[in-house]
């Protein structure tokens, strides 16, 4: 019976190993134009997170731009999202196996410059998404910056708010996730500007969908005057969405998600999300290599490329999820 | 003659209170009420108790189990991907199967009984160290959501009444999941206390090879829990499901430490052979106290995780104490 | 006065409710061996707890004196820098280090935190040599049976040249040549001037070894003899307080029909693969008989009884025949059907359950005989358990006490008693008064005894040759893998030297 469990599990692992390698030959014979020519070009994308409603659009944007390009890309993330620690070793890893070109969320000089200036001064093509470290360290970068990204949120707040006496809270994933922290100081900073909006602070959910829910539920026990939640994290968008269906405060809450996952819209066609706001992470992994390619080819790009983030309210749902494919109930 | 007479009355009931094995968690939860019921007296309204009790339910359904796995001498790290799991079949039951509510539901569990039977294999038949196994099945179950889900939520679900089990409420006050909570947690208690089998899972963490020659079917015994305890993960994120109304790839993630943590504070031995549910259910209260507490109490944000581990080494220093005065050995 | 190297004044320690020790005094003289003996639960161990500075200084009353002047321990260290070394009953050993880092842990030689290994095995090799072990320094003491690992722990103490040496039951796991080397050492210990205390259930030990004897009861000093000077009833009838009538109440009854055979019987050896331990042997056994196995430490007794009753099931052969018909035993449930009940010999490790109360331990065994399908009826599981606990004398304040916080005996007699509860025909035991007072001793061969009479047939493995003569009808002897030796009462077969003769193989 044991040596019957024994060998059932060892071919099962047999059996997953197999299916990855394949998957990967497969990839790889697709993309194939070039084999047998010149060496091809390696091209790593050092992602924020595996999977993810975002993190997935971007990395299959790059796979497809690798896939017309005819580089050999490879999308690797940490297992626990934001894990700066493991974004940098990741980094590091593609460098030393001979990455000709790195594309990452690198936000800060103290923590990636070490690991990219030489390789930057070395020929890599190094680009970042979201963020920049500096001209010194890439070529350039794409997407919205974490500044751009809390104004953007200031912004969408204050035409929701009108008039109204608004008590906000920012409800990001962890204490410690530095990219939502410089976010929510160029909110806050947008916000000064506005006497009928007060921030309440930052709150952490831990990318947990109930604890989001149950916080700001306590939240509102002590400080019956807040009225509104920006999120910075998915899961915690559809904690707060939760909150207001469950207790019927669509009219009185005001909730700005983030992200274009299906589920959120659906909470923006019941009005449990005033609105999303949602980045264009297919571009930032489509346009990145594109651009590259451009420098390869000897062109020239800009250092700064806003990708553009786009408000999503209950009247564009419809509109926007036909443009994307996606589903709604 | 009365004075010594009542003197010895007094230290009897010391002695009762401390030889309970609740009470390391009992006064530390006590304590806390007090102190928050000072600071906000809102704490006590019913609204905010049932969502403290909304809060332990989605813990409690699956510590209540996993106290019976502790008792019998084991551990599991990968409730939370169960978790996981469970949540997302169901959803897919519903969105991508349409196979109706209660299929739906059944498939959850069946996949989490699957995680279970692995996990067994592995722990119980080949005697493989249960913290690195559960961890590594942690893993496998989180990657496979992965894989077929691309890590976005299954939505979609299309089926309205299937909200009522997280989001609606019995008879208009309390949510279903603390019902349910309840009554898993009532027959845990009577199948560890008043059944065979529940005498049989705590001779196997007592002492393995007196159970074995005692006649008990110790493998048969430690399989069982082992699965009883990935099922009630897996109903756990079936739970989660109706509650957001999707299948979140990442329900539950993190929470398998807080819930072991509350099974242990709750009295609960780390090497086997003894515990309680209430125990448990008092640790799972505790937590959520906690959280919910320090957020009433308007204590800043950054401070709480502080306030939140000294009480859980506190409930164990108390429970040390509790220990060392009813004289039980560990 | 300074001829006494120790003594203890007045000595007394309460715990919450219970005094331990009452007023002890002992005096231990340079150069002698000082028997201490006593029940379970006479203060044995609290008195050595107090001397080995387990109990610090302010945790009792009462002071002691080294060489004439008062000393205050603050721990064991303290003592041990005192120049007092203990051997204890449980040998700490780091199962995965080798013999010489266990003789020497705690002082390896070397400076600098630099190990000096070629000195620690030379100074191994002195030391194990003494002690007359035949072992590699470099091996792990993993592999090594309890009595070599006894020994070691013995020369551990040894080699930190204390001035009082205590002992705490150092024989129970060793081969009678074992003590033989034990006694060589301490005898060449007492013409070197180093003083030894020494705990022993066993008299004979006492006095073959001891200069004088020391008796403990309710923690009290009862007497001190010279040992040449006392008659062992004495000795026996101050232990326990009363006259211990006679220790072995064997009462001749007729056998009747075989209820047990076993017939090529082969078990592996645990240690060493690919070896038998027990090749091929047989037995019968009749109703109402008790049937003693006799042999040396690891002539694999214990594992016989253990594969007869399913324990062990790798590589075992065996044909079981109950009534005279073929049963297929294949795990102690199936044993247990059949009316089996197996007592083991470490109760401690594979007897009892610590945390679990009386109740629970007891009925643990008897699950599916407890009435109720699925659901245990509290009320009656309550009633089995209190007549088991009446009539084995168990001294509980309940029957929720857990089994920690009873006396040794007394876990002993729950061991009994759950396999009582199961009304068994045939019951397997394993060297069942091992490390118990004489008084539950007495008990036990009592109720032997009784059992027979109801019918019960008995399999005893015992090391203790008194009771292995006085309460078998049939004695088998184990020795190289085979039975050397039949032995019946009736005949008068059952002496001592023929018993010894076959485990030794002559």
């Amino acid at each position: 019976m044991k040596k019957l469990i024994a060998l059932a599990l060892t071919l099962a692992l047999c059996w997953s190993l197999a299916a990855c390698g394949g998957s990967g030959s497969d990839s790889s014979v697709a993309s194939g134009g070039s084999v047998g020519d010149s060496k091809k070009i390696s091209a790593t994308f050092v992602g924020v997170m595996q999977g993810g409603a975002v993190w997935g659009q971007a990395e299959a944007g790059f796979y497809a731009a690798c896939e017309e390009l005819g580089w050999d890309g490879q999308y690797v993330a940490p297992a626990t999202p934001n894990d700066t620690t493991v974004m940098v070793e990741l980094s590091e890893t593609a460098l030393n196996n001979g990455a000709d070109v790195l594309i990452g969320t690198y936000y800060s000089p103290e923590i990636f410059g070490d690991v990219l200036k030489p390789a930057f001064e070395r020929g890599v093509y190094i680009a970042s998404t979201n963020a920049s470290v500096g001209p010194e360290y890439q070529n350039f970068w794409i997407g919205t910056d974490p500044d751009g990204m809390g104004v953007t949120q200031a912004k969408t707040l204050v035409e929701l708010a009108g008039d109204q006496e608004v008590t906000v809270v920012y409800m990001q994933t962890e204490a410690t996730s530095e990219t939502q922290n410089q976010q929510f100081a160029a909110f806050t900073k947008y916000l000064k500007d506005y006497a009928n909006i007060t921030v309440y602070g930052q709150e952490f959910c831990n990318s947990s969908e109930i604890t989001a829910a149950e916080k700001i539920a306590n939240l509102i026990k002590v400080n019956p005057q807040i009225n509104a939640c920006v999120c910075a994290d998915g899961a915690g968008c559809i904690g707060v969405a939760n909150y207001v269906d469950e207790n019927g405060v669509q009219d009185d809450f005001i909730s700005v998600g983030i992200d274009d996952a299906a589920d959120m819209l659906n909470y923006i066609m019941s009005g449990a999300l005033d609105c999303t706001i949602a980045q264009d992470f297919y571009a930032m992994g489509y346009q990145s290599c594109m651009m590259i390619k451009t420098l390869m080819d000897g062109g020239d790009v800009e250092f700064d490329n806003d990708s553009g983030s786009v408000v999503i309210k209950a009247e564009d749902v419809e509109s926007y999820a036909a443009e994307k494919g996606i589903t709604l109930s | 003659m009365n004075t010594l007479k009542n003197k010895e009355n007094k230290r009897s009931l010391a002695s009762i209170f401390f030889a309970r094995t609740e009470t390391g968690v009992l006064l530390p939860l006590v304590i806390l009420l007090v102190i928050i019921g000072c600071v906000n007296s809102d704490f006590f309204a019913f609204t905010n108790l049932v969502d403290i009790l909304r809060s332990s339910s989605y813990t409690f359904i699956i510590a209540a189990p996993l106290t019976l796995l502790m008792i019998s001498g084991g551990m599991d790290l990968s409730i939370a991907a169960s978790t996981a799991l469970g949540c997302v079949v169901c959803a897919w039951g519903l969105a991508d199967f349409h196979i109706g509510i209660f299929p739906s539901i059944l498939l959850a569990l069946a996949a989490g009984a699957v995680v279970g039977a692995l996990k067994a294999a592995l722990v119980v038949t080949f005697n493989l160290p249960a913290f690195i196994i559960t961890l590594g099945l942690t893993k496998i179950v989180n990657s496979f959501i992965l894989v077929t889900t691309d890590g976005i939520a299954v939505s979609n679900l299309g089926n309205e009444s299937f909200k009522a089990l997280g989001q609606g409420k019995a008879f208009g006050m309390v949510h279903w999941t603390i019902i349910l909570a309840v009554v898993i947690g009532v027959s845990m208690h009577i199948l560890l206390n008043r059944t065979k089998f529940g005498r049989a899972v705590a001779a196997c963490g007592g002492n393995r090879e007196t159970a074995k020659l005692a006649g008990i079917n110790v493998v048969k015994t430690r399989y069982i829990v082992e699965i009883m305890v990935s099922v009630f993960a897996a109903f756990c994120g079936v739970c989660m499901c109706s509650r957001f109304n999707s299948g979140q790839p990442a329900a539950g993630a993190g929470t398998e430490l807080t819930i072991m943590a509350s099974v242990i504070i709750g009295g609960t031995s780390m090497m086997g052979g003894s515990g309680t549910i209430l125990g448990s259910f008092l640790g799972c209260v505790l937590l959520a106290v906690i959280n919910n507490g320090l957020v009433l109490m308007r204590v800043s944000t950054n401070w709480q995780n502080m306030i939140f581990g000294l009480i859980l080494v506190i409930s164990l220093f108390i429970d040390r104490y509790r220990r060392a005065k009813s004289g039980g050995g560990l | 006065m300074s001829n006494f190297v120790l003594q203890m004044r007045n000595v007394t320690k309460r715990f919450p409710g219970v005094i331990a020790l009452k007023d002890v005094n002992l005096e231990l003289c340079r150069g002698e061996i000082l028997g201490i003996c006593g029940e379970n639960g006479a203060g044995k161990s609290t008195l050595m707890k107090v001397l080995s500075g387990s109990y610090a200084a302010g945790d009792y009353e009462g002071e002691i004196v080294l060489d004439g002047s008062p000393v205050r321990f603050t721990g064991v260290h303290d003592a041990q820098a005192h120049g007092i070394e203990m051997v204890y009953q449980e040998m700490n050993m780091m199962l995965d280090a080798s013999v010489a880092e266990n003789l020497f842990v705690g002082s390896l030689p070397g400076k600098n935190g630099w190990i000096d290994y070629k000195k620690l095995y030379a100074d191994a090799r002195t030391l194990l040599e003494r002690a007359k072990l035949d072992l590699d320094p470099k091996m792990t003491v993993r592999p090594l049976n309890s009595g070599q690992m006894q020994l070691l722990s013995l020369m551990r103490a040894v080699s930190k040249n204390p001035g009082i040496l205590v002992l705490d039951e150092p024989t129970t796991a060793l081969t009678d040549q074992e003590v033989d080397t034990l006694m060589e050492i301490l005898d060449s210990l007492r013409t070197k001037g180093v003083s030894c205390l020494y705990i022993s259930h066993k008299l004979e030990e006492l006095y073959r070894i001891c200069d004088r004897a020391l008796v403990l009861r309710d923690g009290q000093t009862i007497n001190c003899h010279r040992i040449a000077e006392v008659e062992k009833q004495t000795l026996i009838e101050e232990m326990v307080g009363r006259k211990v009538e006679n220790l072995y109440p064997k009462d001749e009854h007729g056998f009747g029909e075989e209820v047990l055979r076993v017939e090529h019987l082969s078990v592996p050896h645990p240690n060493i693969r690919g070896r038998n331990i027990v090749e091929d042997i047989g037995f019968s056994l009749r109703k109402g008989e008790i049937l003693g196995i006799g042999g040396l430490v690891g002539a694999g007794r214990s594992e016989s009884l253990g594969a007869i009753f399913g324990q062990y099931t790798m590589g075992v052969h065996k044909k079981i025949f109950i009534d005279g018909k073929e049963v297929n035993i294949r795990s102690p449930r199936d044993a247990i059907r059949h009316g089996i009940g197996f007592i083991t010999e470490e109760c401690k490790l594979n007897g009892i359950i610590w945390m679990l109360s009386i109740r629970e331990n007891m009925s643990v065994a008897n699950l599916p005989k407890l009435p109720g399908r699925f659901f245990i009826k509290k009320g009656k599981e309550k009633k089995v358990v209190q007549k088991q606990m009446t009539q084995l004398r168990i001294k509980a304040p309940s029957m929720e006490t857990a089994l920690v916080q009873l006396s040794g005996g007394n876990q002993q007699k729950v061991i009994l008693g759950k396999w009582l509860m199961n009304e068994p025909r045939i019951l397997l035991v394993d060297e069942p008064t091992k490390g118990i007072d004489v008084g539950t001793k007495a008990d036990f061969y009592k109720i032997m005894s009784d059992l027979t009479k109801q019918g019960v047939s008995i399999v005893m493995v015992s090391s203790d040759m008194p009771e292995l003569l006085s309460m078998s009808d049939r004695v088998l002897v184990l020795a190289g893998g085979k039975i050397t030796a039949e032995l019946h009462r009736d005949r008068g077969e059952t002496t001592e030297t023929a018993v010894m003769a076959a485990a030794i193989g002559e």
